[in-house]
């Protein structure tokens, strides 16, 4: 695999607008260490931060673009 | 496939091609692959074309999909603004428009479908249609210019247009021929439903006639549509959202035939995305999709399939739609339907769409987006897998 997602050492800060998400669990599948569905079936975060690259590929998987992946340090969204 | 393939070609650099790429690396593909595609843009999200792009609120860079120094990183060979003039299933190669001939051990075809154009007329001046970032980008330079924007077709495409040129500011004329607003894909009363607010917002919505011609001035620039009854709508931009076609050409056909792994006919060659019309064990027939999840699902169990990982896409179909201040999203699918059930009025409601025997098919949801997490559950829960009817198409 060429793995590039997680070479740099950012720390990413997430945020889910749950009055978007409907519960695809694309998330949940990229970044399972990070998302969780709760019992409505709509994902929550394990963590709010973290330099988990899989955090972006969450974002980029879901089809509503309920997720915001932010750069910790520079606050700019990066997804 | 028995073993692992060390040569991929991709046709198509939409969310499908580009999918069935990424995950083709993010499995652990270590070999060569070739992106190719007929636009010069790196790939982009075309669902916000009609909607945030338009609107102007975002700019062509935030809707890269990948940036391009992804595609090194990945080692995934780009070849934009090339067309694959032949495929040649026998001797597994690709004839590209400048000359070059690549080879491959398995294909993949995302070829994706084209904006369909009206027949037998001629398009002036001011005419758009909308597929593509560059047709986007010039409807954008057309909207700063124009004040009154006549729209053929309310379909999805058509009536996002309308819903932003409005917000625009622009005067919006909508002509449709069916009775109602989507009502193929939703009925007459939801299309009514529907085309009630298109009016209470301000659009001059007319049903049940068609237009016949494209009127323009002494300079050749469009005037107005000539409309069936003879009447005429003045405008100074037009867009025509007749449907798409899907581009299914480099194997002589119109949508590609696949099982649902997204395997065709002939050894190595996969389709998936707009193009493909792919076996739903859960349907029990084929079915041809123009969404965002089955493009992103049928990619991904495309593959994982070519890497030797068994994979079928058989996800319950969704697709949403951004219009007149409401997010309607569907799920499941209904060609027809016995009866209906509506919950709710105005800014939020769903439908509900049921067979003769009172089970669910179909769901549609404007402004309620956590009812689809349970409508979809309901609709997975409630198919049959049809591995007899799979076998007698196979």
């Amino acid at each position: 695999m060429i793995d590039s997602t997680r070479k740099k050492q950012t720390m990413y800060r997430i945020e889910i607008d749950q009055q978007l998400c409907s519960g695809f669990g694309s998330c949940i599948e990229a970044a399972p260490k990070l998302f969780e569905l709760d019992r409505a079936g709509i994902a929550s975060l394990l963590v709010s931060e973290s330099g988990d690259g899989a955090a972006l590929e969450a974002a980029r998987s879901c089809p509503m673009g309920a997720i915001a992946v932010f750069d910790r340090e520079s606050g700019e969204q990066v997804n | 496939m028995t073993s692992r393939p060390g040569n991929v070609v991709v046709v198509g650099t939409g969310l499908a091609g580009l999918r069935s790429a990424e995950t083709l690396r993010a499995r652990g593909y270590g070999g060569r692959l070739t992106l190719i595609g007929e636009e010069t843009h790196l790939p982009y999200e075309r669902p916000a074309l009609s909607k945030e792009l338009l609107a102007g609120k975002r700019s062509v860079d935030q809707l890269m999909l990948r940036q391009p120094e992804f595609f090194r990183e990945q080692q995934i060979e780009l070849a934009l603004g090339r067309r694959v003039e032949k495929v040649s299933p026998e001797r597994h190669t690709v004839l590209l428009s400048d000359g070059r001939e690549l080879a491959w051990d398995a294909l993949v075809l995302a070829t994706g479908a084209r904006a369909r154009r009206l027949r037998g007329l001629e398009t002036p001046p001011g005419v758009h249609y909308l597929r593509t970032l560059s047709d986007a980008l010039a409807l954008n330079t057309a909207f700063a210019h124009a004040k009154r924007l006549a729209v053929v077709g309310a379909g999805f495409i058509g009536a996002e247009v309308a819903s932003t040129a409005l917000a625009l500011g622009l005067d919006v004329s909508v002509i449709e021929p069916m009775a109602a607003p989507l009502e193929r894909v939703l009925g007459t009363e939801i299309g009514m439903l529907l085309a009630e607010r298109y009016r209470a917002q301000g659009v001059d919505l007319r049903l049940g006639i068609g237009m016949t011609d494209f009127v323009t001035d002494k300079h050749g620039r469009l005037r107005a549509l000539k409309l069936s009854d003879g009447s005429e709508i003045a405008c100074d931009v037009a867009v025509v959202g007749v449907g798409a076609e899907p581009s299914g050409e480099l194997l002589g056909e119109r949508e590609i035939e696949t099982d649902a792994s997204g395997r065709t006919e002939y050894e190595g060659i996969y389709a998936c995305g707009d193009v493909a019309s792919s076996w739903r064990p859960s349907l029990g027939r084929r079915l041809r999709m123009e969404h965002w999840t089955s493009a992103a699902g049928q990619a991904a169990a495309v593959a994982r399939t070519i890497l030797g990982e068994e994979s079928v896409h058989d996800d319950v179909p969704f697709f949403w739609s951004d219009q007149f201040g409401l997010r309607l999203q569907y799920v499941g699918f209904a060609s027809d339907w016995a009866n209906i059930e509506v919950d709710g009025e105005g800014d939020a409601f769903s439908v509900r769409y049921f067979d003769e025997d009172e089970r669910l098919l179909a769901a549609l949801v404007a402004n309620r987006p956590r009812e689809i997490a349970a409508l979809r559950r309901e609709l997975a829960s409630g198919r049959t897998p049809s591995r007899e009817l799979e076998l007698e198409a196979a």
